[in-house]
């Protein structure tokens, strides 16, 4: 068959094991290697942006400045950010669709291996020189993720370090994008369809085409940001004739993709778990197909919502508007289809099904805030403020990072080959799912009463809220070392895990050995 | 080499002329 040829062929190919010691991870072409390198490099960015978190959470503990000066809160706020963004839900999700892919799809491998390898170890560079920016003169980035100029035009050394970090970034996913979109576009197994791809698959196609289409406007903003700096240019400086405002535009071309670049694999996640311990098919597979692409399309013209103060003309304003308003209709296609999936299901409620109802749930809740940020009007009242924070909290956190929980607790068993510790799983769940809510929950109101995001330090009428929310912030911080303790213990052993996980799950991946063979699918699948 | 080598790499040299298209358009729109 011409598929096995490229595998068969190569000398040695097809009749190993995984090498062993440290250069296995260095030099390693295999998809299942990579994805898990992208998987612990996720977690070690989680630590250090989580651990900033904490630090943001205790100084807002109380008002007045307490444990850091404003100057390393403000690096501490666009650090994190930054972090969690391109450091640890990208990286994840990546993660996910180096391991799952080619299982899904019946592949050998992805369809550029070397340029996996490489597009991983370029993350470790970029997120080392994010990270230790902070030890720099002048200290890290303060001015907010979104490195806004004329802020951004006037910081030391650290600024022109992340600019670098964020060009790495980018290439790195560019390479992933191309890798893992060619990989689906021509490796699937003969008689896979694109309408017979599971979800996860789709979701992750669209995200590819969408980071190929906004990682280099991002890079072109950074770029004109870097000669500005550097060689005299003024794309964004107004005392040359430039204009700040334009970055904004160049950046949320970018920067509203990427909120769905943050969310698309997430619903893949979602749409593959909430069938199986359903023990039903997903109701409405083609809607849910048509419902991504939709939102992929329309994320296109809808960046002016975050820019709604800027001095738009109120006809730009009402485009935005609508059009940011109309992503509730393929949005709402996929709530309706989850929950239509679970009615009359037999449901069980094992630790990724947990995740994946409080997605659902907690998910759409960051989904309606977004609806009343739409609102030109409305946003010109809550425009940075905490309720901006509470929305994309909401959508990040008990969205795309709930589907990384749900991911993880769901493949565990197929990556490692044991069953993870169902009650410790729960434990994380019941933790975070409580915790978290706290935490951001009150955010909603402290943003109506008008507490402005990005200070240190606080009116008094604000201390009661704040001090909720940070004790919210240590308990979902704290019972985030429960998902470490369940990974390491189902690394280290526990109950053997078969081919076929759980009950209901469907999909070529679940036709291979618990832990998943080095190497699969050589011999390319049947499809019944 | 498989045909499907071949297949891949035109798709990621189109998918990559995309991603350039996209950085040039991002910085020459506005140079213009």
């Amino acid at each position: 068959m011409e598929s096995n040829v490229a595998t068969a062929e190569l000398p040695g190919h097809g009749h190993h094991g995984a090498p062993g010691g440290l250069m296995r991870w260095v030099t390693t072409t295999n998809h299942k290697d990579i994805g898990t390198l992208y998987m612990w490099f996720a977690a070690t960015m989680f630590l250090f942006g989580g651990l900033m978190a904490m630090v943001i959470r205790a100084e807002l503990f109380q008002p007045g400045l307490q444990v850091v000066q404003p100057e390393l809160f403000n690096q501490l706020t666009t650090l994190h950010g930054l972090i969690m963004i391109f450091g640890v839900i990208m990286p994840a999700f990546t993660g996910f669709a180096n391991w799952q892919v080619p299982l899904m799809i019946g592949a050998p491998d992805m369809a550029f291996p070397r340029m996996n390898n490489w597009s991983f170890w370029l993350l470790p560079v970029a997120g080392m020189f994010l990270v230790g920016s902070m030890f720099l003169p002048g200290g890290a980035v303060a001015g907010g993720w979104t490195m806004y100029p004329p802020l951004f035009l006037q910081g030391g050394i650290s600024y022109d370090l992340t600019i670098f970090a964020i060009h790495i970034m980018g290439a790195s996913s560019i390479m992933g994008s191309i890798n893992i979109a060619t990989t689906i576009l021509n490796m699937r197994a003969p008689g896979m369809t694109l309408m017979k791809m599971p979800l996860f698959v789709w979701t992750w196609l669209i995200t590819a085409y969408l980071l190929i289409a906004v990682m280099p406007v991002l890079a072109g903003a950074v770029t004109m940001l870097l000669t500005d700096r550097n060689f005299d240019t003024h794309f964004f400086s107004a005392a040359g004739g430039g204009d700040p405002v334009m970055f904004q535009h160049i950046f949320w071309f970018f920067g509203h993709p990427e909120v769905y670049i943050l969310i698309l694999p997430a619903f893949g996640i979602i749409s593959t778990v909430i069938p199986t311990f359903s023990r039903k098919p997903l109701f409405g597979y083609a809607s849910m197909v048509y419902a991504t692409a939709s939102i992929a399309i329309l994320s296109f013209i809808v960046w002016g919502h975050h820019m709604f103060t800027v001095g738009m003309p109120a006809a730009a304003q009402l485009f935005f508007m609508y059009a940011t308003l109309l992503i509730a209709v393929p949005t709402g296609v996929k709530v309706f289809n989850w929950v239509a999936t679970m009615w009359k299901g037999s449901l069980t409620f094992e630790t990724p099904m947990l995740f994946a109802v409080a997605f659902v749930c907690l998910f759409t809740i960051g989904g309606f805030s977004g609806l009343v940020l739409a609102m030109a009007p409305v946003d010109i009242q809550l425009q940075d403020t905490y309720y901006v924070v509470a929305h994309f909290h909401y959508v990040l956190v008990t969205g795309a990072l709930f589907s990384i929980f749900a991911g993880i607790y769901y493949w565990l068993p197929k990556w490692t080959g044991h069953m993870y510790d169902e009650t410790l799983g729960r434990w994380h769940f019941w933790l975070s799912a409580i915790s978290v809510n706290v935490l951001f929950f009150p955010m909603h109101f402290l943003g109506l009463a008008g507490m402005p995001r990005r200070i240190p330090d606080y009116a008094l009428q604000f201390a009661d809220f704040n001090r909720i929310a940070s004790i919210g912030g240590f308990v979902f911080g704290a019972s985030q070392i429960l998902l470490l303790i369940v990974i390491l213990k189902c690394i280290r052993g526990g109950a053997k895990a078969e081919a076929r996980v759980w009950e209901g799950a469907q999909g070529l991946e679940w036709s291979v050995a618990s832990p998943a063979p080095y190497h699969t699918f050589a011999q390319p699948p049947e499809l019944k | 080499m498989s045909r499907r080598v071949d297949r891949n790499l035109r798709t990621a040299v189109l998918l990559g002329l995309v991603a350039a298209t996209m950085f040039t358009l991002s910085v020459l729109g506005y140079l213009s």
